[in-house]
């Protein structure tokens, strides 16, 4: 960013200037940097690279016109044959370059408005593209990236790949022959830099191979190898480049120096800085992960190694090198071969390329973004051609001045590529400053299920790509007028009188078939806009069968140890009505009860199996979601109950066992009739009581399943541990009363600390980032779009109106009322509209299969929407044209008449 | 010389030209882009670009009014070389007439322009 700001100076400045400028602004920002900061210092190369720009055209006119004077007066005889001609070459392209510089300059209306809508859909598109190219098709920063191999467990049917067990990953690390070598990394709680702020960074332990097996090298220093996976030996930390820059401000000292790091609960250690990874260079680049900045050594332990421990914790994000020759079938074939052997099933497992875990499929959403953008900036070339076009067409009396004067066709032509050139290159070069802002702020609006997302930056590849393109745009848009003046008659036209144009009809007829493909385009755009803000509606305002404002969980556990076995249920029956008595009491507390298993919309899923008599045992797809829950639950969460009744305190444990179903399980299982009072088995014979509405448990987008519910005093609690979650309904916003909660409860868990609340609305808010992102960005578009097509229809018939001014004050002479007039202008553009959204709309519907995999909740062929946008484009189109209307109408016939 | 700029009419240097020379004067030997824009931001409290610094000496060059040399490359600047200024006889005069018309003109309204908000 600095080395770009500082070209931007140097291109910016007179060569003679160059050398010193440039040293000058070195050492200032060096100065600054030392007496202020290094943020004040980039502020300030900021402020004055946008002070050189804003004065560079005077700058360089200036420099030229002294260049030019001393080449006058200096190219005497004495030079050489060559220097001359070349020099009078390079004056007649800059004298080309004035020129344009003067036309752009002489329509000052026409060139700020292109000037405006190609600098929003430039950023637009570098902003977008820079996103894209980051996050999904820039290669891996690792060597031979297309070897590598992910290797992910799949936590739930249709789920995301997920982070494997460390027992997975020795396993495989042992058996698995096809791949060459593989490492992990293990996500873990993020470690605090004890310095200054105490920023808490995302921290990763990465097994002593993995950098090996990535291919990757130290920036500086060394990176953590197989003396680091040794306890003892393990006190070091490596630096990502990201955090090495902002924290450590670059400094290579840092190598070799020792940081105190604060795990969550603030106790400290000390590592050794070793290294820094290079630019970029990150892993695990897991979606919906932060970045970590930090990473240490991961020093297993016996039970990580061993099937036989009880707990798996799944943390683990594997990495293999395909072995040579190997292809990835076989790797897949081998891995779950060794799979096989500790009893995980093929399903449970996902083998892929890493690029393809990397991207996921935020990948494929945010190349239908990028096409989006490719719209937009195809409706922008578009209406700058038109722009460009009409202004062209009235300049046709300085044109034909120049050519009676000698100018060659093509020498005019070549005014119009650099006119248009110039325009879109400035552009340009003021969209990219611009995106280097807007890349910082898009970057905290994206949703969290993008990986990679700190390397987004705009650099050079994006530069140039964004450059290139403006340019081709540029050359595309000025192409028009240029192929006009190329082959008007320009002298005759000019004898014609004063209100002829370049081409007349055929300068019209491009103009109108430029509206109709602007229109289409927009049309088309705003189809695809309205599927996916109409998706974002429905997934948002879906009712997901219980309530989730104010509500949040709070984790608990606590040791039974010291209880005898035999009295630990009842021990845990007293501490969950404690709990619960705590923290109703908590002020802010409406409605509060217990609950086993995952909470809604927590990610997680707990699946049991039931008989039921008349179907039998429900396994695969038919196994129920599980809960146990005390009374109050179903009421707490806003849940309905649709006949029977919910738990009350007397299903306790020794009563009956009794159970509640959802309706989804009563279909199922029961055809439709009323299963109350029905005995299925679980855990023994047990009696439905009630049937609940059906909750959409992992989301508004996924099904809903078969669910249990069972009262949290009938389980067996085993071992020696209780632990639960409770729910808790407050009255005002949860985050406000959730300190109180644990508070409240904390001397219950002999001080132990209670998880951290989870609130269910903002887990809901990230379950739809996506989406949201997706429909603001679309709307951002839209409007874009929308705005640009109301531009072009204004500025179209304000040219056709203004064309024919003396033919309507001819027919008003005859006898035409200005309503006639007006309506004939209005008819006009209508018919124009009417094609180019017909024709756009009829595109959108011939590729809506492309947009199906974007939309929920609304066919892409849904006919209102094309409705909808039809009328939108009609009423905005018809709002454009009612000025130029208007002045059609008020043309006063004797005035029209005398310019004849 | 001195002949010749008793005919030719001393030219007056602009408001933006008076603040440089004297930047550069009060900067003695130590007189070059960078440092010249610092002394005016932080004395005339003027957001000014170091580019801009040099477009206004390159013309108070033209006008005789200031002369330059170039220095040594130093390693902080890359290897880049600094550009030294000092002011000229002719120089030193202009912006004697131009701060004594200044001053002139202002004798009398210090209290004045000092209420001014």
């Amino acid at each position: 960013m600095t080395r770009f700001m500082l070209a931007l100076i140097r291109m910016a400045t007179p060569r003679a200037d160059r050398e010193f400028v440039v040293g000058d602004t070195l050492e200032e920002l060096a100065h600054i940097g030392r007496t202020e900061s290094p943020a004040a210092a980039r502020r300030w190369l900021r402020g004055e690279l946008w002070r050189v720009l804003m004065a560079a055209p005077q700058h360089r006119l200036t420099a030229r016109r002294q260049a030019r004077h001393v080449v006058r007066h200096a190219a005497g005889p004495q030079m050489e044959d060559g220097y001359i001609r070349n020099s009078f070459r390079s004056m007649a392209l800059a004298s080309d370059v004035r020129d344009a510089w003067r036309g752009l300059r002489a329509g000052r209306g026409t060139t700020a408005l292109a000037f405006a809508i190609l600098t929003i859909v430039i950023a637009a598109g570098t902003i977008t593209f820079s996103i894209v190219d980051a996050v999904a098709l820039r290669p891996l920063p690792f060597a031979s990236p297309e070897s590598l191999v992910a290797i992910t467990r799949i936590s739930r049917a249709g789920g995301a790949p997920g982070p494997a067990a460390p027992q997975d990953y020795f396993s495989w690390a042992e058996g698995v022959t096809a791949l060459e070598s593989i490492g992990a990394s293990r996500g873990g709680a993020p470690l605090r830099l004890q310095d200054d702020d105490g920023e808490a960074v995302p921290t990763a332990a990465v097994t002593a191979n993995l950098f090996d097996v990535l291919g990757v090298g130290a920036f500086a220093g060394r990176l953590i190898g197989p003396d680091h996976a040794r306890a003892g030996q393990d006190a070091v930390v490596v630096l990502s480049h990201a955090l090495w820059t902002r924290h450590f401000n670059s400094d290579p000292g840092v190598i070799g120096r020792p940081v105190t790091l604060l795990d969550w609960r603030g106790a400290p250690a000390t590592r050794e800085v070793i290294g820094v990874l290079p630019r970029g260079v990150i892993f695990p680049m897991a979606a919906g992960m932060p970045d970590p900045g930090l990473f240490i050594p991961y020093v297993p332990t016996e039970a990580d190694r061993s099937h036989a421990s009880p707990g798996r914790t799944y943390a683990m994000w594997v990495v293999g090198r395909l072995a040579p020759g190997a292809t990835i079938d076989q790797a897949r074939a081998d891995i779950e071969r060794v799979s096989a052997s500790f009893g995980t099933t093929p399903a449970d497992i996902r083998v892929m390329p890493l690029h393809e875990r990397v991207v996921g499929p935020a990948g494929s959403w945010l190349l239908f973004a990028l096409a989006a953008v490719g719209v937009v900036l195809l409706i922008a070339c578009v209406n700058v051609a038109s722009l460009l076009l009409a202004r062209a067409s009235v300049r046709v009396r300085e044109l034909a001045t120049r050519e009676a004067l000698g100018a060659s066709r093509a020498r005019l032509a070549r005014g119009f590529l650099l006119e248009g050139l110039m325009l879109s290159l400035t552009a340009a070069l003021v969209a990219v400053a611009l995106s280097f802002r807007g890349v910082e702020i898009a970057r905290t609006l994206l949703p969290e299920n993008l990986a990679r997302t700190s390397t987004i930056a705009v650099d050079a590849r994006v530069l140039i790509v964004s450059i290139a393109v403006s340019a081709l745009c540029g050359l595309v848009f000025a192409m028009a007028p240029a192929w006009l003046a190329s082959r008007s008659n320009l002298i005759a036209v000019t004898k014609a009188g004063g209100g002829a144009v370049i081409g007349g009809r055929r300068s019209s007829r491009t103009l109108g078939g430029f509206l109709v493909a602007e229109l289409a385009f927009v049309s088309l755009l705003l189809v695809a806009t309205t599927l996916i803000v109409t998706s974002f509606v429905v997934v948002t305002t879906m009712d997901l069968g219980f309530d989730r404002r104010n509500v949040m969980s709070i984790g608990y556990s606590k040791s039974l140890q010291a209880v005898a076995e035999a009295d630990r249920p009842a021990a845990a029956a007293v501490l969950r009505d404690d709990l619960l008595a705590r923290v109703r009491a908590v002020p802010g507390v409406e409605s509060a009860a217990l609950l086993i298993n995952a909470a809604p919309l927590s990610g997680s899923s707990v699946r049991y199996s039931i008989e039921v008599p008349g179907f039998g045992q429900t396994m695969g797809d038919d196994m129920l979601e599980t809960r146990m829950i005390s009374p109050g639950y179903v009421e707490t969460m806003g849940q309905q109950l649709i006949s029977g009744r919910t738990f009350n305190e007397s299903d306790r444990a020794g009563a009956p066992l009794v159970a509640l179903i959802n309706e989804a399980a009563a279909q199922r299982f029961f055809g439709g009739r009323d299963p109350v009072g029905e005995v299925i088995t679980f855990r023994g014979p047990t009696t439905i009581v009630g049937v609940l509405r059906s909750v959409r448990f992992q989301g508004p987008e996924a099904d809903v399943r078969p669910e249990l519910y069972t009262p949290v005093d009938q389980e067996r609690i085993p071992g020696a541990q209780t632990f639960g979650s409770l729910v808790v309904r407050t009255a005002g916003p949860a985050p406000l009363v959730a300190t109180a909660v644990r508070d409240a409860i904390r001397p219950l868990l002999d001080g132990a600390d209670p998880a951290q609340a989870q609130f269910i609305d903002e887990q809901f808010q990230r379950l739809t980032a996506g989406r949201r992102f997706n429909a603001s960005v679309m709307t951002f578009f839209g409007l874009v779009a929308v705005a640009i097509g109301a531009v072009g229809i204004y500025g179209t018939m304000a040219f056709f109106v203004a064309q024919q001014v003396r033919a309507i004050g001819l027919r008003m002479a005859l006898g035409a009322t200005p309503s006639r007039v007006m309506r004939a202008v209005l008819r006009d553009a209508a018919w124009r509209v009417l094609a180019g959204v017909a024709i756009g709309l009829a595109g959108a519907w011939a590729i809506s299969n492309a947009f199906a995999s974007f939309v929920y909740g609304v066919t892409t062929t849904e006919p209102r929407v094309y409705v909808m946008v039809a009328g939108l484009i009609a009423a905005v189109s018809l709002a454009a044209a009612v000025a130029p209307a208007l002045r059609a109408a008020r043309v006063d016939p004797l005035v029209a008449l005398r310019t004849e | 010389m001195d002949y010749i700029h008793a005919v030719a009419p001393l030219p007056i240097p602009g408001e933006f030209e008076q603040l440089v020379l004297l930047a550069v004067l009060r900067l003695d030997a130590e007189a070059y882009g960078a440092t010249i824009r610092r002394e005016i931001e932080t004395r005339a409290d003027r957001r000014l670009s170091i580019s801009a610094v040099y477009t206004t000496l390159d013309r108070l060059e033209q006008k005789g009014l200031v002369r330059s040399w170039t220095g040594e490359p130093t390693p902080q600047r890359g290897g880049r070389r600094r550009r030294y200024f000092e002011l000229t006889p002719l120089g030193a005069r202009a912006m004697k007439l131009a701060h004594e018309a200044y001053v002139g003109m202002a004798a009398g309204l210090e209290q004045r322009l000092k209420a001014i908000r």
